[in-house]
């Protein structure tokens, strides 16, 4: 039914590693200037704090906190371009959320959300 | 149609690691491996073309009853679909979402063609069906005249080809636990598409992002054309299925449309439009209450590699088919009763015939044996040949 040779060509494997989804936190920064030099300065906002961030010496220190983001993926999409954290100028506990923010400049990019374990079983037929 | 044993060629085993068909000695529980060198079947011209007319005319039927019920908008509860998912069957069929393949399995006895259910989402046994028998083919001896019913190589490129332009962006996943098996199919069709002029790209199902806009790839660049070697009903059930929706700008292949016919409810809708039809066997929804005499196949709608499938014979369950798995996951929702269709064996192996429709055209077969009544993970690859 056919009559020619057939020919393949190699498409490597480039399979990354596996991800979850994570959990959806924001970076606390103790000024503008750090945030503004993990991410971009219009992404970093004036956070009421709670008395967590408060310390003995400054009662009135006023916070930056960063964009949303996966636990896993400390990425953003911003402008149509994705934008990564470039350092880890943040104190030391994120704030969590339960929902993205719809009216945020930047959105979360979330990874995780396919896939199941079968154990090397075919999932053709 | 008769088996045939004939001397196995040399250094086979080397020139199907060449092509990337290095899952050919899966093993099997009875200690063989899945590639049977030295069995084959041998057909005749006319015998290939009425499977041929079988499988197109099958296919038009599934077509038909996909679009029957989508114009009805009435899913009947036996499909078990998510509700979900119906928005986005219907809009993919609107659209006329184009199919790239599916695979009917036959029973075949030598004059009578039974379908016993179509593969219409996640196929596999491509590489070997369409590249390692065509090699086999070329290379046997001792049978003069020969030529195989397979042009599935070329009409994959060409249906790319015809799918969508030179240069365009195509993401090919599958699941990062699932066989190698399933990895060399999806590299296949990969490399079909690359040879089609197509930029492929692979991710693991499990590495997709979501960007609240967009499905995306590991480096964020939204994904518009997507092959999935994972099961429709898995995605609707898991976290990311909440983001498949009809204005989410992506093209899946196969598109959603094939989850009415990936389904073997399927069967009981061709049954009831066309009874009797000498190229189905009759099947029904299960109902435990029925009284079912005679034998019988009791399959899950949505199931693969011939798993979970038990006999029934006048109304008493006789327990799993020999050759079928068992995974729980497939005794989630519902299942049909397909009447048994006797097959006759060869050298007491049982073969299923597998014809491969690229688009609406068939274009080629393959071939599954084994000792047991159902072929399930375990049988054995034949190639085959037709004579004039």
């Amino acid at each position: 039914m056919r009559s020619k040779t057939l020919t393949l060509v190699v498409v490597p494997v480039l399979l990354a590693a596996c991800s979850n989804s994570g959990r959806l936190q924001q970076d606390v920064y103790n000024d503008q200037y750090n945030c503004s030099q993990d991410w971009d300065r219009n992404l970093c906002q004036p956070y009421n704090s709670t008395s967590s961030y408060q310390t003995a010496s400054s009662n009135y220190q006023i916070f930056y906190i960063g964009p949303q983001y996966y636990s896993n993926n400390r990425k953003v999409k911003y402008l149509g371009r994705t934008l990564t954290a470039t350092g880890s100028r943040h104190i030391h506990q994120p704030v969590f959320s339960q929902q993205v923010f719809k009216q945020a400049k930047s959105k979360p990019i979330r990874r995780g959300g396919f896939g199941r374990s079968t154990g090397g079983s075919s999932f053709g037929g | 149609m008769k088996r045939v044993i004939l001397p196995a060629r040399d250094d086979w085993q080397a020139q199907h690691r060449a092509i990337g068909f290095d899952y050919f000695d899966l093993a099997s529980r009875d200690g063989s491996m899945y590639w049977s060198e030295g069995v084959a079947y041998e057909f005749s011209l006319k015998e290939i073309e009425r499977l041929e007319d079988a499988s197109n005319e099958l296919h038009a039927m599934c077509l038909d009853v996909v679009a029957d019920l989508v114009k009805r908008g009435n899913y009947p509860d036996y499909f078990h679909l998510p509700r979900a998912a119906i928005a986005c069957i219907e809009d993919s069929w609107r659209k006329q979402s184009p199919m790239l393949y599916g695979r009917f399995d036959f029973a075949y006895d030598g004059q009578n063609i039974k379908m016993l259910e179509y593969n219409a989402d996640t196929p596999t046994g491509l590489l070997e069906a369409s590249v390692a028998q065509w090699h086999w083919l070329e290379q046997v001896a001792h049978i003069p005249n020969r030529n195989q019913f397979n042009s599935i190589h070329e009409a994959l490129i060409a249906r790319w080809q015809q799918l969508y332009v030179q240069g365009q962006h195509v993401h090919f996943t599958a699941c990062q636990t699932a066989g190698r098996e399933d990895w060399g199919n999806l590299e296949y069709l990969m490399d079909t598409a690359f040879q089609a002029g197509l930029n492929v790209h692979e991710l693991s199902i499990e590495n997709m992002g979501w960007d609240e806009r967009n499905f995306v790839d590991l480096a964020e660049q939204p994904i518009s054309h997507l092959f999935k070697l994972y099961p429709w009903e898995w995605l609707w059930q898991e976290e990311f299925g909440a983001f498949i929706r009809p204005d989410v700008d992506i093209d899946w292949i196969e598109p959603c449309w094939k989850m009415l016919l990936s389904n073997k409810a399927i069967l009981v809708e061709l049954w009831q439009r066309h009874p009797h039809h000498p190229l189905l066997a009759e099947t029904h929804v299960y109902d435990p209450k029925q009284n079912y005499q005679g034998k019988w196949a009791r399959k899950p709608i949505l199931s693969r590699e011939g798993a979970n499938i038990h006999i029934v014979q006048n109304n008493l369950d006789c327990g799993a088919a020999s050759g079928s798995f068992h995974f729980a996951e497939y005794d989630q929702a519902g299942y049909v009763m397909q009447r048994w269709v006797k097959t006759p064996l060869h050298d007491g192996m049982l073969p299923t015939l597998g014809l491969w429709m690229v688009g609406d055209e068939c274009h080629g077969m393959s071939l599954r044996e084994d000792v047991f009544d159902v072929i399930g993970n375990d049988a054995h690859f034949a190639a085959h040949y037709f004579v004039e």
